[in-house]
């Protein structure tokens, strides 16, 4: 299929890292073993357990002087659905901004601690936090298409890295993914911005797994989106999660029960509080904290 | 639980009252502002209406010239209004735009003419073309050949290349001696223009600016028409930019004036009508109605002429007329014309934009996009807001001390001319540019940023094309402004009165203002009342175009965005 056709396009430029990466399978492993005992889960192995493919180690964020996360270690399976949830203010967004290094763009935002996406530290001076973003795609909250056609949108990001090759059946193949080509099909001319809040989010969408992407990073992407293009969004983050890792951070418990694979609590202060299972989670959680925070005794 | 309200509401016997709240103070102040609304459009108004009758004259003609002017021209412009306004609102518009464009197109002519005969001459901007356009063509080849070049190769070829097709390799002195080296390569430009047979004017005209018109034709065209269709576009206009050469040759004016009108008039009006027809939201009844206007405009001021000539009727003895666009200063106030402060003045501002544009702007997106937010910054950007409300005259002194008396440019040159002036409006663009900067949704960056941007490419990508619209109606805001300015050109000395055209930049020349102001100064009532007020119109006629065209730039992408 094109898919496979688009990711060898797309890793031209990082693939060196990945190799020397891969080259080294035993320290794969033993980043496996050692995160299985600092998160206390049941290790890379449960019902979800694909292959490791973003893992926080001690991670701290500053701003200014506040402390925006604290200490946090977890790892994030590739091809799955994990879900970030806590009240606001906890600093689940800014775990989020942290794996592409959109932080970088805050003028005083601060990483101590290590973020390894494919087992290479991002924060590393050698990594270029734009061919970074490059391969970890990113919706965000309101949904933001450019003003242009529906077709330049989607085209944005392979237009960025000089992919136009077969650009319109990459665009096609994008909307066909994010479930919104039998709605723009007649009208890719028109602009995004024509579009209603649920089809601008999966343009959006369609936009990020364009240039195919190892990860999307979600943050809230329904938060402002009526009930029915929300059950449209969720549907549609399970179906892109069988090709893509989907790290999706959510104010909404229900909708991380719904779609996650994984689900990690973070408590106020930045403190991530649990991580684990969804099931377990939210039927079983060791932490009484998360339980009062999920039953709503607070948050 | 309504119901049950209303019904003791209106069961309750003891119904409360309310006193009145005065709103005596409140309606005072609406009045007062309402008078302040009114008081500086009434005034200009008026001083509007004055000038324009001073330099029209209205009332001089025969008697007769009145009702046969009001039939042949007012009555079909009212007739085609009331048609608009009654039964076809939305042909309205098309009207105004197939009127509006010719009209534009005319000015944008007349502009291009001057500059490209009497300020350029013919044969230099023929040899500028074809060597920019062998350069262009160069490049583009290179491009097909090597497209994997990296940045660094396609950036030193393309110096290469345009290098030595408008500079090339001038004479140089050599150090410790007194030769200078002969010119060892001249330009690709400069050996067209030494080449012992150039063009004639008409000739160099279609060469440069015919051709490639019908060229852009066929191409627009053949992107949705066949291409025999396109072809013939191209053809067709070629041919009627030819037709009308000769045609104005025959009526005693000359080729290449009759080439060009027909040009910036046919073309864009036929351009219009193509894109109405094509656009699937314009109805095909409304595109017809539309003509109508332009028709009733222009078939009446024509009809109007030819019933006048017959007749010999004399019309209103203006003093704006096409002598006193086209004449020279004169002592007499029945031959003074404005044509080369006009021309002065154009050449200023070609100078103003080449300098203000890239400059204003380029600062405003580094002060927007790339510069960190600190003390410097910061003092920055709070100086140009005060540079922006320095007084012009302070603006030609500067421009005095800097331009003429340290770097020894030239008293009065169109050159520093257009430097000053750039300096007094730079602060405005600066500003106006980082507002509509600014404007542009931060969700926009992120947008870009997060799919693996560069800053270069959301700027380039992303922001740029958000804030033109805005940028470019401050810049010709801006730019409105720099045309009337007289004080610093006074202060940097520039001609009051110039008698003929300047040859080129170094020149020194006048400016509309300054003209205005020399004519004022003359003891004759003429003078005082007719050429002066024929020059005011002329120049809120330039401005007042320069702002309709900014106001036309901001709805149409305006509109883009929105749809």
């Amino acid at each position: 299929m094109t898919q496979s056709d688009m990711t060898d396009d797309g890793r031209t430029e990082p693939t060196s890292e990945t190799d020397s990466v891969s080259a080294d399978p035993e320290h794969d492993d033993e980043e496996l073993i050692e995160t299985g005992v600092t998160a206390g889960t049941e290790g890379g192995s449960g019902p979800v357990g694909g292959r490791t493919i973003i893992e926080s180690r001690g991670l701290d964020v500053y701003y200014g002087e506040e402390r925006a996360l604290q200490d946090v270690s977890l790892e994030i399976p590739e091809k799955s659905v994990t879900a970030i949830i806590g009240p606001s203010g906890c600093g689940k967004s800014t775990f989020l901004r942290c794996i592409n290094r959109m932080n970088d763009l805050i003028q005083n935002a601060r990483v101590e601690g290590e973020l390894r996406f494919e087992g290479k530290n991002v924060y590393d001076d050698d990594v270029d936090p734009v061919a970074l973003r490059r391969r970890i795609g990113m919706v965000f909250q309101e949904p933001n298409p450019f003003p242009k056609s529906i077709y330049d949108n989607v085209a944005y990001g392979l237009r960025l890295q000089d992919q136009t090759d077969d650009l319109d059946e990459k665009v096609e193949q994008a909307l066909k993914d994010a479930a919104l080509w039998d709605e723009v099909k007649d009208r890719l001319d028109e602009s995004g911005l024509e579009l209603s809040g649920g089809q601008q989010q999966r343009l959006c969408i369609a936009r990020a797994i364009a240039v195919d992407p190892g990860v999307i990073l979600m943050d809230e992407p329904a938060s402002a989106l009526d009930p029915v293009a929300t059950s449209q969004i969720e549907d549609l983050i399970q179906e892109i999660a069988e090709e893509y890792t989907v790290v999706i951070v959510t104010h909404n418990m229900q909708q991380a029960a719904r779609i996650s694979d994984r689900t990690a609590v973070f408590l106020t202060g930045g403190e991530l509080v649990e991580y684990d299972d969804t099931d377990k989670i939210f039927q079983n959680p060791e932490s009484q904290r998360v339980e009062d925070y999920i039953t709503g005794k607070f948050g | 639980m309504m119901s049950i309200d209303t019904d003791t509401d209106t069961a309750n016997p003891a119904e409360t009252s309310f006193e009145r709240v005065s709103r005596r103070k409140g309606q005072l102040f609406r009045w007062l502002l309402l008078i302040a609304s009114f008081a500086g459009i009434v005034s200009l108004g008026v001083l509007l209406v004055y000038v324009f009758i001073d330099a029209l004259q209205p009332l001089t003609a025969d008697a007769i010239w009145y009702p046969v002017f009001l039939l042949t021209v007012v009555a079909p412009i009212a007739g085609v209004g009331l048609f608009y306004w009654r039964w076809a609102p939305s042909a309205g518009s098309i009207g105004v735009t197939l009127l509006g464009l010719p009209v534009l197109g005319l000015m944008a002519t007349g502009a291009t003419f001057v500059i490209v005969t009497d300020v350029l001459g013919s044969t230099t901007w023929f040899g500028f073309v074809v060597a920019l356009g062998v350069a262009t063509g160069l490049f583009a080849g290179f491009g097909r050949v090597r497209p994997d070049a990296s940045f660094e190769t396609r950036f030193v070829v393309g110096l290469f290349l345009y290098w030595f097709a408008l500079i090339g390799l001038p004479s140089v002195p050599i150090p410790f001696t007194n030769l200078a080296t002969v010119e060892f390569l001249p330009s690709l430009m400069g050996a067209i223009t030494s080449l012992p047979v150039v063009p004639t004017r008409w000739a160099a005209l279609f060469w440069t600016l015919v051709v490639p018109v019908g060229a852009g034709v066929t191409s627009y065209l053949a992107g949705h028409r066949p291409r025999r269709t396109a072809l013939g576009a191209g053809v067709i206009v070629l041919g009627a930019a030819l037709a009308g050469g000769l045609l104005a040759a025959q009526v005693g004016s000359s080729l290449a004036v009759g080439e060009l009108v027909v040009l910036g008039t046919v073309v864009p009006f036929g351009l219009m009508i193509e894109r109405y027809r094509v656009a699937e939201t314009v109805d095909r009844r409304d595109l017809r109605a539309g003509l109508a206007l332009p028709v009733a405009v222009i078939g009446g001021l024509v009809l109007n002429a030819v019933l006048s000539g017959v007749l010999g009727i004399a019309g209103p003895a203006s003093w704006l007329d096409w002598q006193y666009l086209t004449n020279a200063p004169s002592r007499f106030a029945e031959q003074a014309g404005i044509y080369p402060a006009l021309v002065g003045s154009i050449m200023i501002m070609i100078i103003v934009v080449l300098l203000t544009f890239p400059i204003g702007v380029g600062a405003a997106v580094y002060l927007e996009e790339y510069a960190p937010e600190n003390r410097t910054s910061r003092l920055i950007r709070i100086n140009i807001s005060n540079l922006a409300g320095v007084p012009s005259v302070v603006y030609g002194l500067l421009g005095l001390g800097l331009f003429i008396r340290l770097l020894d440019m030239g008293l009065g040159s169109i050159l520093v001319a257009g430097m000053t002036l750039s300096l007094l409006i730079l602060p405005i663009v600066i500003i106006s540019s980082r507002e509509a900067i600014r404007a542009v949704p931060d969700s926009m960056r992120q947008a870009s940023y997060g799919m693996g941007a560069t800053r270069w490419q959301t700027v380039r990508r992303v922001v740029l094309p958000e804030a033109m619209p805005g940028i470019l109606t401050g810049t010709i805001l801006a730019l409105a402004r720099a045309v009337g300015e007289a004080a610093p050109l006074l202060m940097i000395g520039t001609a009051t009165t110039a008698f003929s055209v300047p040859g080129s930049f170094t020149d020194t020349a006048s400016a509309m203002p300054l003209q205005i102001y020399a004519w004022s100064e003359l003891p004759s009532e003429s003078f005082q009342h007719g050429v002066v007020a024929a020059g005011v119109v002329v120049l809120i006629v330039v401005m007042l175009t320069m702002n309709s065209v900014a106001i036309v730039l901001r709805n149409r992408y305006q509109t883009r965005g929105e749809s």
